[in-house]
């Protein structure tokens, strides 16, 4: 059942349309509402509360072909408007409010002191850490959970311009980040060459 | 596309090299590998690019355990009944009692302060649930109100105000290692639990608290009076006629809060008594034509999720007939 198909039926008061509707979504949700706030009990309300709503006003709504896309936009609107938030003042307060929520934060020395294979790539995972946070919601959204430039503007109620030129900072502070591996560099070089 | 131009960071962020990255198929892998082998000056920024690319798509959070996420699908399923007018009854209450609910009672409070904003109130013949902001669960009987603080931006506290009749299920908070309290203001009385379900009833002039589970400090707006704490099980009545406060144990309180699963229990429930519950409910006024008839007896359970079935159901109990009239309610002896 596609998107439009599983919307549909949910509008029509399907009540397994609903359930499966929230077990196909819940996994991305939790983790994207634990990157806007620390407050686990905010997001665990948050998530209740839209799935609430969006029961009760069913019928007021329109088609969607990405729920997904609608959820997110919902769950963080809900979260960062939310009065018991108080992390998150206003849009002008976001930015320091995502401070040291967005992945953990690590050390410049433990992102040298690796040596094996797994240290490696978790202190390379730590990498994004060491985005400003705006960076990492931006990165997470794009790659993570794969939204398009436009969805991703919608979401964080930012220009498209503005994601845009986001990006592109991000990745060229992943790159510099990245420049300190050449050796992983040129291990995958190999294997990409001999496939 | 020229991606000759193209830096590493230009590939990490087109929308085609990342689609082949991270889901290729038969037509990117093709394309990438032949582009590739044209190009091979750029094989190193491409596979940097492809670094990138997975570096951007992981995620280190954590997923919920199955425990969240049942517990939040909970909380949804009771959440959306309560919209639909589940319940649209209100408790009998009779002699029995004893479950882990509070009521309170009080009619007419004017507790109000100012600053607060949410209000839910429910019609005669209606009851609603209400989940609040900390994920508290209140079930709200006929023509009651409840006010909720409009900040609970600090956390330190919880407050509502009720009039009429409620049923709470308060959720545990925690704020830096300490249990924040929630607090119901009635006009009689103070009630304060840290995570606990009772039952406040604060109709015909008194307040009624009945503790279902966990723990309960009451206190009076009395600044004076000391202090209760209340066990589950305990029922509390505060009279403000006599403004004198009454305690006692309920060996089964569930019979108490039965209203909010759309049902009376009653135990030897007399028909006076009935007769206050369905005005007090549903809004009409109801009348006894036979004084003897009063104090007649009923025992079970009885639905209330419409007027009309209840009164049949109390037809077929008792011999009696009921007409109604508008907002009038007779009972009259039926002749054996």
């Amino acid at each position: 059942m596609n998107d439009s198909d599983l919307w549909r039926s949910f509008r029509s008061g399907d009540e397994t349309a609903f359930s499966m509707l929230y077990k196909s979504h819940i996994d991305v949700l939790y983790r994207y509402g634990h990157k806007l706030t620390a407050d686990t009990q905010l997001v665990e309300d948050s998530i209740q509360d839209i799935f609430i709503e969006l029961w009760n006003s069913r019928k007021r709504l329109s088609n969607t072909d990405s729920i997904k896309y609608y959820l997110f936009r919902v769950l963080r609107r809900k979260i960062t408007q939310h009065p018991l938030n108080r992390n998150v003042a206003g849009a002008g307060a976001e930015i320091s409010a995502f401070e040291h929520r967005f992945f953990s934060v690590s050390t410049e020395s433990e992102l040298i002191d690796t040596e094996s294979k797994q240290g490696r790539s978790r202190a390379l995972g730590r990498a994004l850490t060491q985005l400003p946070p705006r960076q990492q919601e931006v990165v997470n959204l794009r790659y993570y959970h794969e939204f398009n430039h436009q969805q991703i503007a919608e979401i964080m109620n930012i220009s498209l311009q503005s994601v845009h030129n986001t990006l592109q900072k991000s990745m060229k502070g992943l790159r510099e980040l990245l420049s300190g591996y050449s050796e992983i560099i040129l291990t995958a070089l190999i294997l990409l060459i001999f496939h | 596309m020229n991606y000759l131009s193209f830096e590493p960071e230009d590939f990490a962020t087109d929308a085609f090299f990342c689609s082949w990255v991270l889901h290729p198929t038969p037509e990117t892998e093709r394309f990438w590998l032949d582009w590739l082998r044209n190009n091979p000056s750029k094989a190193r920024d491409i596979e940097l690019a492809r670094q990138m690319v997975l570096l951007a798509s992981s995620d280190e959070g954590t997923a919920p355990s199955s425990e969240t996420v049942d517990r939040i699908w909970q909380g949804i399923e009771e959440g959306k009944s309560g919209e639909v007018i589940v319940f649209r009854n209100r408790m009998i209450w009779l002699k029995a009692a004893a479950a882990v609910v509070l009521l309170l009672v009080a009619f007419g409070g004017y507790f109000y302060r100012t600053g607060q904003k949410h209000t839910y109130h429910t019609a005669f013949g209606e009851s609603r649930r209400v989940l609040l902001p900390d994920g508290t669960l209140v079930t709200l009987n006929a023509n009651s109100s409840l006010r909720v603080a409009d900040r609970w931006g600090r956390r330190t506290e919880r407050e509502v105000w009720l009039e009429g009749e409620a049923f709470f299920s308060v959720s545990k908070l925690k704020k830096g290692g300490q249990a924040v309290k929630f607090t119901v203001h009635t006009r009689d009385l103070n009630v304060e639990v840290r995570g606990t379900e009772f039952n406040v009833n604060t109709r015909q002039y008194q307040t009624q608290v009945v503790l279902s589970e966990g723990l309960v400090h009451l206190r009076l707006n009395d600044p004076s009076e000391k202090e209760i704490r209340m066990k589950p099980g305990d029922l509390v009545d505060f009279s403000r006629s006599k403004q004198r406060l009454h305690i006692r144990h309920l060996p089964d309180a569930s019979p108490m809060y039965s209203w909010k699963n759309n049902r009376w229990t009653l135990n030897d429930a007399s028909l006076a008594e009935i007769a206050v519950l369905i005005q007090e409910t549903y809004g009409v006024t109801v009348s006894i034509e036979n004084d003897s008839l009063k104090s007649q007896t009923v025992n079970g359970i009885v639905p209330t999720d419409n007027m009309d079935d209840l009164l049949s159901a109390l037809e077929s109990i008792l011999p009696i007939t009921i007409s109604q009239h508008e907002h009038r309610v007779t009972i009259r002896g039926r002749p054996n």
